[in-house]
């Protein structure tokens, strides 16, 4: 009790001693925030705060007695000093910089699609080489789509390399260098196309042996290979 | 005398010696062919043991969420379970030959992974796990103690044993396991909702393959020969065609949806034309293309030059609200302005007239969400997929940090962050990166 009373009379104190001290706020607004101020920085504020739920007023870039009170909040929960003023320790722990730049440019650094294309067009060298244009594609396809499967590994070199899943993998035809062909089938399927229309598998009925594959629903046969799902 | 002895011993001398090199071989051989298989076989295990780890892990984690009322502890928890499941689901992708079982407990694990993570997001947003969410939770624990039991059915030989037996891999218990895991439901990429897709265009009156034939003769306009070809079955039936050009060189593979007669795609198969026109000729012919095909409002988004050809992509807009969920994708030759690519059977698996609800934020109060200090080239409306597979609407901002482009997709109701695309653009057009590891357009 009695402490809360010493509490809520600092916080008057403060605010009273705020209060008075606003020009000078106003004169330097890049390096404390508080009752009154207004500008890009509060709304950052306002931003950050109504993000983590501790506001729930506008963003409108003026710092009112709501702004204060969800400063407030976030102090106490944050273990900083209660004193509902934005200075350095609080805005670094909304993640705001007050003072310099903006945030740091990021480096810049390429995807990893060309390597992606590039272990997609052997699989499909490897794989249906000798096939006809729209198979190889679907090949390619049959790889997307298990990427996308939760059934099947998440990454395209999970799926290419899953053991026992191709054949053209276990017996090391996947390291031929591809030709042309195969890298444009990689990048069309890698652009959205799917001749196969989603399947999972493809066999080739003259040489397969796994009886489990035969039960599956065909969806199309290009060339010698039979796409199911 | 000695002479003679010393002719007969020579050639049996030599004849030792090959077959002495002989058995030194195979000997070699074996033994490098015994330490690669059991290489491989510690390969396998290693991945074996780390998935039964894994898999322990969770169904520790999950009893422990069961019993947790703590947010932060739940989220902790979750992050736990979803590190693990991600895991084990590498590790069980390393294994050989699991059939269907396998593939199931793949399955049940990247739904696990996917799950917790949708809840992490949900607590991120001060959501509490619900009842629902709660029973689901269950129910992947439920599943979670069985296949632990069934781990234990797969104990290799031990000590002694070990080197006397035929070993068989403990993983092949994984084939004998019969688990019937749960259909659960929720907002993550591989929900059971997020993989049914809408099928109303393909629910409609079937069409012949002359119909068909008649229709992509209309699509494609004169100057080309028309043949039968690839016909597809299953969920999406297509009557498939081949159309070579007039000039005879190259062809176009074309599939027409059985239901409804519409050209889902063409696909060129030749060597690709040489350039001789320019990008923007090409671009300008990509947007006549579509526009003569009466699919609506179709606005072009990204292009990509690629060997002689230019890739357009196209979304539909509503009103004023770009679906980018009802997207075609269009090449053009850069030899003579043809067409030599089309795919719209996502645009007809999406494509839909939506109830769009009105905004609630304004694009200033959207954008008063957007992080302090970078540049905003462009805005508009949006409606976008989500990796749930649910569609929110969105102010998309194209903004500009550190030279680099971004788009930041602000919830039009909530002023959430929802997603954010890198754009990159080159010499050889623009496009969108949404995931490095997933670079499927």
């Amino acid at each position: 009790m009695h402490l809360k009373r010493i509490v809520t009379i600092v916080l008057i104190c403060a605010l009273v001693v705020l209060m008075a001290g606003c020009d000078y706020v106003r004169a330097v607004p890049a390096a404390v925030l508080s009752w009154g101020s207004r500008g890009g920085t509060v709304s950052e504020v306002q931003r950050r705060l109504k993000q983590w739920g501790y506001y729930d007023g506008a963003v409108d870039g003026v710092f009112g007695a709501g702004t204060s009170k969800a400063v407030r909040d976030f102090q106490r929960k944050n273990g900083l000093t209660v004193d509902g003023v934005v200075g350095d320790s609080t805005a670094a722990a909304l993640g705001i910089r007050l003072t310099g730049g903006t945030a740091g440019a990021p480096s810049r650094g390429g995807g990893s699609g060309g390597r992606d294309l590039e272990l997609l067009a052997r699989a499909v060298y490897a794989e249906a080489r000798g096939e006809p244009y729209v198979g190889q594609v679907a090949v390619a396809a049959v790889i997307l789509n298990r990427v996308e499967s939760p059934k099947f590994p998440n990454t395209i070199a999970g799926v290419v390399y899953q053991p026992g899943a191709f054949t053209a993998v276990s017996d090391g035809q996947i390291n031929l260098s591809h030709g042309e062909e195969a890298r444009r089938a990689a990048r069309d399927a890698l652009n959205g196309w799917d001749p196969s229309y989603n399947a999972l598998f493809y066999y080739n009925p003259a040489t397969a042996i796994d009886p489990w594959i035969f039960s599956l629903p065909v969806h199309v046969t290009i060339g010698k290979h039979v796409f199911c799902k | 005398m000695n002479t003679k002895w010393i002719k007969y011993a020579l050639p049996v001398l030599g004849a030792l010696a090959v077959v002495g090199g002989l058995v030194n071989w195979g000997v070699n051989e074996r033994q490098k062919q015994q330490d690669y298989k059991a290489y491989m076989d510690n390969l396998y295990s290693k991945s074996y043991y780390e998935l039964v780890g894994h898999v322990q892990n969770i169904q520790t984690d999950l009893e422990k969420l069961t019993i947790s009322g703590d947010p932060e502890q739940n989220l902790m928890l979750l992050s736990n379970v979803w590190r693990h499941a991600d895991s084990a689901q590498q590790n069980l992708g390393q294994l050989p030959e699991l059939g269907v079982p396998g593939s199931d407990m793949s399955k049940y694990l990247n739904q696990v992974s996917d799950f917790c993570q949708s809840l992490m997001g949900r607590l991120g947003r001060r959501q509490p796990i619900d009842v629902k969410n709660q029973d689901v939770l269950n129910s992947l624990l439920e599943s979670c103690v069985q296949v632990v039991d069934s781990f234990s059915s797969g104990q290799p030989p031990q000590g002694e044993e070990a080197l006397t037996t035929q070993i068989e891999a403990p993983y092949q218990s994984i084939q004998q396991t019969s688990i019937e895991y749960p259909h659960i439901i929720y907002d993550g990429p591989f929900s059971e909702t997020r993989l049914t897709p809408d099928m109303t265009y393909f629910n409609e009156a079937e069409v012949d393959a002359d119909t068909a034939q008649q229709r992509l003769s209309d699509f494609l306009g004169d100057g080309y020969t028309i043949e039968r070809g690839l016909d597809t079955q299953g969920e999406i039936a297509t009557w498939g065609f081949y159309a070579v050009p007039a000039n005879g060189e190259g062809r176009l593979y074309a599939s027409v949806s059985v239901a409804g007669g519409r050209v889902l795609t063409l696909l060129w198969e030749g060597t690709p034309p040489a350039a001789q026109m320019d990008e923007g000729q090409a671009y300008q012919a990509a947007i006549d293309l579509v526009a003569g095909k009466g699919m609506g409002s179709m606005i072009p988004q990204y292009r990509q030059l690629e060997e002689g050809m230019l890739l357009v992509t196209f979304a539909y807009r509503q009103g004023d609200v770009l679906c980018y969920a009802d997207q075609i994708k269009v090449q053009v030759s850069m030899a003579d302005l043809s067409l030599m690519g089309w795919e719209a059977t996502n645009y007809y698996l999406h494509h839909h007239e939506r109830d769009i609800p009105a905004p609630e934020l304004t694009v200033e109060e959207a954008e008063a969400m957007l992080r302090r200090g970078l540049t905003v080239k462009d805005r508009q409306l949006a409606l976008i997929p989500l990796d749930t597979g649910k569609e929110v609407l969105c102010y998309e901002f194209k903004v500009e940090n550190g030279g680099q482009t971004y788009l930041v997709y602000i919830n039009a109701a909530t002023g959430h962050e929802e997603e954010i695309f890198k754009l990159i653009e080159n010499e050889k057009g623009m496009l969108i990166i949404k995931d490095t590891s997933k670079s499927r357009l």
